[in-house]
């Protein structure tokens, strides 16, 4: 048995040495060759980071400067710092990160910097230790410009309601918050029931809470869902009851995922944004500060073919949101 | 007579078929669309995949044993299987499960044998496993979403069996996911209470010094048990791809602690050696009326975790209660015997 177990761990130990050889290799190709050479760091291998990766490669086509991904099998923040120190020592230009925690990246930040590292980071405003912090959004507005879009699809009046990840997460909440104000402000005659409910997660959760609302409030007219998969769920449960025309629904779905359920109407939009636009204003600017001209950053700059951010402090704002509807689902790769 | 009544009182399934009516009558008033097959239906059918779940958690907790890696092993069956099924097996949903329940046995009974051998406490084995599932699934699919699965998944769940039909033309009824729920939840009870390998899994969470004396082979059992964690959970695992009808690398994480609860709420014991399917089946239901009632009476959702602590800490006092007067009893029969 004793033997049997050792022959198992040496296999095991072989096997997942090979993955982690392979990993390398596939990532340490050519990088003599390119001028700058810079890492992307996101929170962890998921679907929304694809574009991470894609467009960041295709800033450093354009740019002249050599890019590649390392992420953290899952969003853990000591993973996240182990690769951010590994990439220091590997000696990069830039570290392109989007931390999972904001406070665990700082010494490993610091470090960098005294070395002449540039630190960019993305959805982490005011991170201590970066150089600029990128955003695609500005969250009051994006919250604003959801509401506007349901209000449109509703006819500026009816009940409605809000779905959110959970209610401490910080992000969904400012948009549910915003969205709300924008109604009030704009929309007297929309009305949203009861109050914002914690599903958006959970597609199977927020289903059965889409049906509950739907035999409460029978007229509810729309579902402003911020989160991944509440819109998906609203969605389902539209098509359970045979709503799928009459209620509009909006969600932070990736494009792929929502693409069934724009198709046949019970999703009506995804209002979100590309990690991939963000990954490569941040190649742009990165080259900007490692070629010495930091003092062209600042507000009415323009990122070719992103826009014009508003530059407040360290903070680089775009108000660059993706809308996706059936008609254009398929353009996207996550 | 009147003890025989006493003891039936005195059960944990008794007390929670007591709140959950008491609870169901108190909401009626409030909300009459409480009590309507449509939305019992759909309650049912949303709290189905925590339910399959819990039958599993059940088994290992009777055993005196413990399993946090079992939505790990359904996310990591769910991915497998819908990924052989998309690129190199023609199936159907009987092929799906038999995939399914292959896949998550062979990682319970990975569980199960870590366990026997290295004989460490099976909190520690299980969080290293399911770290090891989830790390091993990241590594390989690099976090990609399957975005379409196939048709004939879907069917079960849509499956509306004593269909009625809303105003508006649209059917509901009864889910094929709680079907299954129920079926399996019958077939569970049934080894648990008339199979000898079924009793002996209370023996051995009761008292596994004595199990093992009276001639039970604890490695076999051992096996036996995470094997059906395993197997239960990639069970569930079809019936959560068969209502989400995608696969999300993530998408049930987090769903582990809401089954512990309801498994235990249901009156099983968290040292082994208790528990009924009843019982777990009633844990599961108050758990998602619940979350149904706070809906319908418009309360908002920031309560729902106050409401669910209260729930648990109300059974656990009454329990607390039952077991210490139980406990006096005992004693005095002790005392009466040393007079004697």
């Amino acid at each position: 048995m004793k033997r049997f177990l050792s022959i198992v761990l040496i296999a095991f130990v072989l096997g997942s040495g090979a993955i982690f050889a392979q990993g390398q290799t596939e990532n340490g190709e050519g990088t003599k060759a390119a001028k700058y050479t810079m890492v992307t760091i996101p929170k962890l291998k998921a679907a929304w980071f694809i574009p991470y990766d894609e467009d960041s490669k295709k800033a450093g086509e354009d740019f002249g400067c050599e890019v590649y991904m390392q992420a953290p099998a899952a969003a853990d923040e000591a993973q996240q710092v182990r690769l951010i120190e590994d990439s220091i020592n590997q000696g990069v230009n830039a570290l392109l990160v989007v931390p999972n925690d904001a406070n665990s990246c700082v010494p490993a930040f610091k470090k960098a910097r005294e070395k002449g590292i540039v630190v960019l980071t993305h959805e982490s405003p005011n991170q201590p230790e970066a150089d600029y912090d990128i955003e695609m959004i500005d969250n009051i507005k994006f919250g604003a410009k959801a509401m506007d879009e349901l209000a449109s699809r509703m006819g500026e009046k009816g009940e409605y309601c809000i779905y959110v990840g959970s209610l401490t997460v910080p992000a969904h909440n400012i948009w549910a918050d915003a969205a709300l104000a924008r109604q009030k402000e704009k929309y007297p005659e929309m009305k949203m029931v009861d109050t914002k409910f914690p599903v958006s997660e959970d597609r199977n959760a927020s289903r059965q809470k889409t049906l509950e609302l739907l035999t409460v409030h029978p007229n509810l007219k729309g579902i402003l869902a911020f989160g991944s998969q509440g819109g998906p769920g609203a969605g389902q449960a539209l098509r359970d009851k045979g709503l799928t025309d009459n209620v509009t629904v909006i969600g932070t779905t990736s494009p792929k995922e929502a693409a069934p359920f724009l198709k046949d109407g019970s999703m009506d939009l995804c209002v979100l944004w590309s990690s991939g636009d963000a990954s490569y204003a941040m190649v742009y600017i990165a080259k900007l500060i490692l070629d010495g001209h930091k003092d062209e950053i600042k507000t009415g700059m323009e990122i070719p073919g992103i826009g014009k951010p508003t530059v407040n402090g360290m903070n680089i704002l775009f108000d660059h949101p993706l809308i996706v509807d059936a008609s254009n689902c398929d353009n996207y790769s996550f | 007579m009147n003890r025989r009544i006493m003891d039936i009182l005195k059960k944990r399934e008794v007390l929670l078929l007591a709140i959950i009516v008491v609870l169901s009558l108190l909401v009626q008033v409030r909300a009459p669309s409480f009590l309507t097959y449509e939305n019992l239906a759909n309650v049912l059918k949303a709290c189905s995949i925590v339910g399959i779940f819990s039958l599993g958690v059940l088994v290992i907790t009777i055993s005196g044993g413990f399993d946090v890696s079992f939505v790990a092993i359904a996310q990591v069956s769910e991915y497998l299987v819908v990924w052989l099924l998309l690129r190199y097996v023609h199936g159907n949903l009987l092929v799906a499960f038999l995939m399914a329940i292959l896949v998550g046995t062979l990682m319970g009974l990975f569980n199960g044998f870590l366990i026997d051998h290295f004989k460490m406490p099976a909190i520690i084995i299980t969080i290293s496993t399911q770290n090891l599932f989830y790390g091993i699934m990241y590594v390989v699919t690099k976090g990609r979403l399957l975005y379409e699965v196939p048709d004939y998944l879907g069917k079960m769940s849509n499956m509306k069996i004593f269909a009625a039909t809303a105003k508006n033309g649209a059917a509901y009824g009864i889910s094929g996911v709680t079907i299954l729920w129920f079926a399996l939840a019958l077939a569970v009870a049934f080894f648990l209470r008339y199979t000898m390998k079924g009793r002996s899994i209370y023996l051995i969470g009761g008292n596994a010094t004595a199990a093992e004396r009276i001639g039970i082979n604890m490695t076999h059992s051992t096996l036996m048990i995470y094997g059906i964690g395993g197997g239960i959970a990639g069970i569930a695992a079809i019936a959560h791809i068969s209502v989400i009808m995608t696969v999300i690398p993530n998408s049930i994480v987090g769903t582990e602690m809401d089954t512990i609860a309801a498994v235990v709420l249901g009156g099983a014991s968290i040292t082994g050696g208790t528990g009924s399917v009843f019982g777990t089946i009633l844990g599961v239901l108050l758990f998602a009326l619940i979350n149904n009632s706070l809906t319908l009476l418009q309360i908002s959702s920031s309560w729902y975790n106050v409401f669910i602590g209260g729930v648990i800490l109300l059974s656990i006092f009454v329990n607390a209660l039952q077991e210490r007067r139980h406990l006096r009893q005992k004693v005095r029969v002790k005392v009466e015997m040393q007079e004697v």
